[in-house]
């Protein structure tokens, strides 16, 4: 009896197991974007990750299977910046960015009330970046897509950094304004 | 794209940016917390912002889009890259071929002129330089070669820096652009501090300096002259040649004997100039003491207009000829003869004069009859010479003279009587013209006479010493045949010769002015 209560248990968490892996790899982009709004660093992004993860699958029991596990997860993840924000706030010679808890939850509560509004603005924002010319395009795929540092790209297109930065910078604030250009169109034609 | 006016929107977007490279300095940080803190726009448009970076981190891969209207883009600049490529790689060869036609020449050029032909015929004054036998003209160019001076003197400039004077008669060989061998008269070199090798026979002059003379003259060893700077003499190579034979003398003129690689340091001296033929001419003052400095200054007076004797008593003891106006006042050379004077250091260093004994003696220099037939007091004329008497010797000491006796035009002459010097005119009872001045003082002193022919007949006949005008009168006078005697009187029964020095000899067809005669002092 102990023996097939053990195995049934067995087979419990495997399938939890199972089951949790398969919804982690699915949103773990998604949890790692959440992160990365409050750590934008990556290394802190990264432990940031791990230690989510962890929770996640310590709490995993508290996820109600069929709900949206990333949300669930970015909520997670979010308690887990905010920590480190507060770690941030305690050391004195912390010289980056540290918000304050109220902070942190007034702009959670802007990001989750704005979900869909959000997905609106990443559609158009991929139509904004096909509208780019290519010199852009390569820029911001060098950057993004290949995951090379500004020096690195700096280094192949003989600039300094800071040009490469400032580029890169106009490029992301034209797309901003680009889709909040589009959203207006619509509205009007809606 | 361009780029958006400095907004508070676009300020908040961009420490937004900074947010998400994690830019951020401290101060930016805290102004990003306090704008979000305080307006909720702002933070919306931190998460829009943010969440557009993080969508750009996830999904900026080629495949998000439409593959063929990025990749014909992308094509269509590559295509037009290519193109651009080609058309730049084509301008660019073209480009460098006329770069590099551009700099041939440069280079051709440069070598012509500044490798192959460095040097510069800067001025020439009385005179033809040949350049390997072909004559040049002021602003020629020139190189390795033989350079050979006719008459008067010249500048030629070498490497753009060193500047050498030669004299008339000189000849050089240019052997590279810092050494040249002097082959015949005497030149003189300024050199900018520029090292400068004089090849003279066997023996290399090395300046250390910036300026020194070297003169060749014929059937003589060479003399050096140290003008400003120092110079080292000898041939490191042949350690038994020595400088005995050589000379080298001072800017002052003393002249010191030298052992071979002796240096010897410069006297206070003014530096020469190199100018202009006008100017050449003109800064002779500046050579004083050089040797060249003298044939400069007898170039100048050769060039006064009316001049048609002049004795400066150089090279006597190659020549007993005398400088005379002949023809289209050119100057020549016509006979004369030198009896018994002798050379004496003249008013100049490096510049002779004649010593007249006096006395009972001889010495004198006479002219032929013919070349002396101009020099007529009936017409006008100067008489301008350069005296230095030692004693008042007899009862007429002549200095210079025409004809004696009956004979007599006009004569030069100190009066032991009452110690004063003058000129007597008229065959049979000269009338005298006479200034009582310190003659006989050991000093250089210039006496200058004009004759001036009136339309009534008499000659006005003004009296200068010194450059001042100290007697003039009106009188009558006569011609004569007898030849010009310097130092001394025609022969005769008796001889009532000058004792002193007479140096610079000079006879003009015209009235020089009291002003000409000053500068001719100077």
């Amino acid at each position: 009896m102990y023996e097939s209560q053990f195995l049934t248990s067995e087979d419990e968490r495997d399938d939890e197991r199972q089951l949790f892996v398969r919804e982690l790899s699915q949103s773990h982009q998604r949890i790692y974007r959440c992160i990365r709004t409050w750590l934008p660093d990556r290394n802190d992004a990264d432990d940031a990750m791990q230690e989510t993860c962890l929770f996640l699958w310590q709490r995993f029991d508290q996820f109600t299977p069929g709900t949206d596990f990333t949300r669930w997860a970015c909520t997670i993840a979010f308690k887990v910046a905010r920590r480190v924000h507060e770690k941030r706030r305690r050391k004195q010679k912390f010289q980056g960015i540290a918000f304050s808890d109220e902070l942190m939850t007034d702009l959670r509560r802007v990001q989750e009330g704005n979900f869909e509004y959000l997905e609106l603005r990443r559609e158009q924002l991929h139509r904004c970046v096909t509208s780019l010319e290519a010199k852009e395009l390569n820029l911001l795929y060098a950057f993004y897509g290949e995951d090379r540092s500004i020096d690195e790209i700096a280094v192949d297109t003989r600039q300094t950094g800071r040009t490469v930065y400032r580029h890169l910078e106009r490029i992301r604030m034209a797309l901003y304004r680009c889709v909040n250009r589009r959203l207006k169109l619509e509205d009007r034609h809606d | 794209m361009t780029e958006q006016a400095m907004t508070p929107d676009h300020k908040f977007l961009k420490l937004v940016d900074a947010y998400c490279n994690n830019v951020l300095d401290a101060q930016s940080a805290r102004h990003l917390t306090d704008i979000l803190e305080s307006d909720a726009a702002s933070r919306r448009q931190f998460i829009e912002y943010v969440d557009l970076h993080n969508e750009l981190y996830d999904h900026i891969r080629l495949e998000d889009y439409d593959l063929n209207v990025v990749l014909n883009r992308l094509d269509d600049d590559e295509a037009g890259m290519k193109r651009l490529h080609r058309r730049h790689m084509m301008l660019a060869s073209l480009a460098s071929c006329v770069l590099c036609s551009m700099l041939l020449m440069s280079v051709g050029y440069w070598y012509i002129q500044y490798a192959y032909y460095f040097g510069e015929l800067l001025a020439i004054a009385n005179g033809q330089l040949t350049f390997r036998d072909e004559p040049l003209t002021v602003n020629d160019r020139l190189g390795f070669g033989r350079l050979a001076l006719n008459d008067g003197a010249a500048t030629i400039e070498i490497a753009g820096r060193t500047r050498f004077l030669m004299s008339a008669g000189s000849e050089v060989e240019i052997l590279s652009r810092s050494s040249m061998r002097l082959t015949k008269g005497n030149i003189s070199v300024q050199t900018g501090g520029r090292q400068i090798d004089i090849l003279v026979g066997e023996r290399k002059l090395t300046n250390l300096g910036t300026e020194f003379s070297v003169s060749l003259p014929e059937g003589r060893n060479s003399e050096v002259q140290v003008i400003q700077g120092a110079l080292s003499v000898g041939n490191q190579e042949k350690s038994e040649s020595s400088m005995a034979s050589s000379h080298i003398s001072s800017g002052q003129g003393a002249a010191m004997g030298t052992r071979k690689g002796e240096t010897v340091d410069s006297l206070p001296f003014n530096p020469c100039t190199f100018l202009s033929p006008t100017e050449l001419v003109e800064t002779i003052d500046k050579f004083e003491s050089s040797r060249i400095a003298h044939s400069l200054r007898e170039m100048k007076l050769n060039r006064t207009e009316g001049l048609v004797l002049r004795h400066s008593f150089e090279d006597v003891t190659l020549s007993s000829k005398l400088a005379l106006n002949q023809a289209e006042g050119k100057l020549s050379f016509g006979e004369g003869k030198i009896i018994d004077a002798t050379p004496t250091p003249g008013r100049h260093a490096h510049a002779n004069a004649m010593h007249f004994r006096g006395g009972s003696f001889e010495d004198r220099i006479e002219l032929t009859p013919e070349d002396s037939a101009q020099l007529d007091a009936t017409r006008p004329m100067t008489v301008l010479m350069w005296v230095r008497a030692e004693r008042f010797e007899h009862r007429f000491s002549r200095l210079i003279s025409r004809g004696r006796g009956s004979e007599l035009s006009w004569a030069i002459w100190f009066r032991r009587q009452d110690r004063v010097l003058g000129l007597g005119y008229g065959p049979t009872k000269p009338d005298n013209i006479v200034a009582d001045v310190p003659i006989v003082d050991g000093k250089w002193h210039q006496i200058a006479f004009t004759f001036d022919p009136t339309i009534d007949g008499e000659t006005n006949i003004s009296f200068y010493f010194d450059g001042e005008l100290v007697n003039q009168t009106a009188a009558k006078t006569t011609s004569t045949t007898a030849p010009l005697v310097i130092g001394n009187c025609q022969e005769g029964e008796s001889w009532n010769g000058f004792t002193g020095d007479i140096d610079e000899v000079s006879i003009f067809n015209r009235v020089l002015p009291a002003e000409e005669l000053k500068q001719l002092m100077q």
